[in-house]
């Protein structure tokens, strides 16, 4: 039961990573740089995973609090 | 190719030594006082992997331990160093008004789960409880329908005025630690808020302790509170296509005004 806990609290943070890095930030279009669409691709899923993710904690009733993490 | 992870108050070379994708090193292409933080890429990343993506953020944090970062998004790779140096010289103002308003301060994210569900039905039943016998036995089928809509119509706005209280108290806890802020309210009715903050660095231990005063008077909500960040969310550079608002592009809302003379599409 421990681990399952650990192991959702780190995708949780996984998933704030993901949101900032694929989606904020200084962002830099066209020829200048060279971009790939693929990872746009990839991160429309995630945005699904993400909402499954509260989903999963709506259903679950589990303390989402328990999700607080230091982004170090 | 230049893959590039931040751009920092500092053109000098990098104190530490620090492993990038692929494990390369790390260095600072350099235009006058600021500096693109970056390591050499030798080949095109077609999907955002979590190794890849877990070791930009973890460059970008390393490097706020010195420097104001003004992180860039995922996979801004440059064919070269000219390429860079050219954006850097080309975007210096901007660069430096966003380093100078992110001096110091980093960013928190903070999610509110409520049983908003539960809390509409509440209220719907109230509300139709209230207005039970209002209905005259001889309405026809147009007006009931219309005092269904109407009764649905109030139920929302009840449910949002409840949610406000809620999200302004908050606010007014936090708001002395805070120097901005991105929030947007009910993007889902169990998802009261999920927001973002800009907080001083001297105000972080601040704004953790009255966000959790808030918490102990909200027991009954779900919280994930996360930080402290880099400012992704904060950060105001977006460099256009070219052609401007070109298909598939960064609209011309969300990009900052170009200044006389400034083409801010492409390299020369």
């Amino acid at each position: 039961m421990a681990d399952k806990v650990v192991i959702k609290s780190r995708d949780v943070t996984l998933l704030e990573v993901l949101d900032r890095v694929l989606n904020k930030g200084v962002v830099i279009s066209g020829d200048i740089v060279i971009s790939v669409a693929d990872v746009d691709l990839v991160y429309l899923g995630l945005k699904v995973l993400l909402s499954s993710v509260e989903t999963m904690e709506k259903l679950r009733g589990a303390p989402f609090s328990g999700a607080q993490e230091e982004a170090s | 190719m230049i893959y590039s992870y931040c751009v920092i108050d500092s053109g000098d070379t990098l104190k530490e030594r620090i492993n990038g994708l692929d494990g390369a090193i790390i260095y600072t292409i350099p235009h006058r006082d600021i500096g693109l933080v970056s390591s050499e890429i030798g080949r095109v990343i077609k999907d955002a992997g979590r190794t890849d993506v877990l070791r930009h953020e973890e460059v970008v944090e390393r490097v706020m331990g010195r420097y104001v970062v003004l992180p860039m998004r995922f996979n801004t790779v440059f064919g070269t160093e000219a390429d860079a140096v050219d954006v850097l010289r080309r975007r210096y103002d901007e660069f430096k008004k966003n380093i100078n308003r992110l001096r110091d301060k980093v960013e928190f994210g903070v999610r509110i789960i409520w049983p908003g569900e539960r809390i509409r039905e509440g209220i719907a039943r109230a509300h139709k409880s209230s207005t039970a016998g209002s209905g005259a036995p001889g309405d026809t089928p147009a007006k009931r329908y219309v005092k269904e809509k109407l009764a649905e119509h109030e139920t929302q706005k009840a449910f949002e005025r409840e949610a406000e209280k809620h999200i302004r108290a908050l606010e007014s806890i936090l708001q002395d630690a805070i120097s901005e802020k991105r929030a947007e309210r009910l993007k889902s009715r169990d998802l009261l808020l999920d927001a973002k903050y800009l907080v001083g660095k001297g105000a972080a231990r601040d704004f953790r302790e009255l966000f959790e005063r808030f918490k102990k008077e909200h027991g009954d909500f779900r919280y994930l509170f996360s930080g402290p960040w880099p400012p992704y969310n904060f950060v105001r550079v977006r460099i256009p296509p070219k052609p401007l608002c070109a298909k598939g592009g960064v609209s011309e809302e969300a990009l900052p005004p170009l200044k006389k003379g400034d083409r801010g599409d492409s390299v020369g």
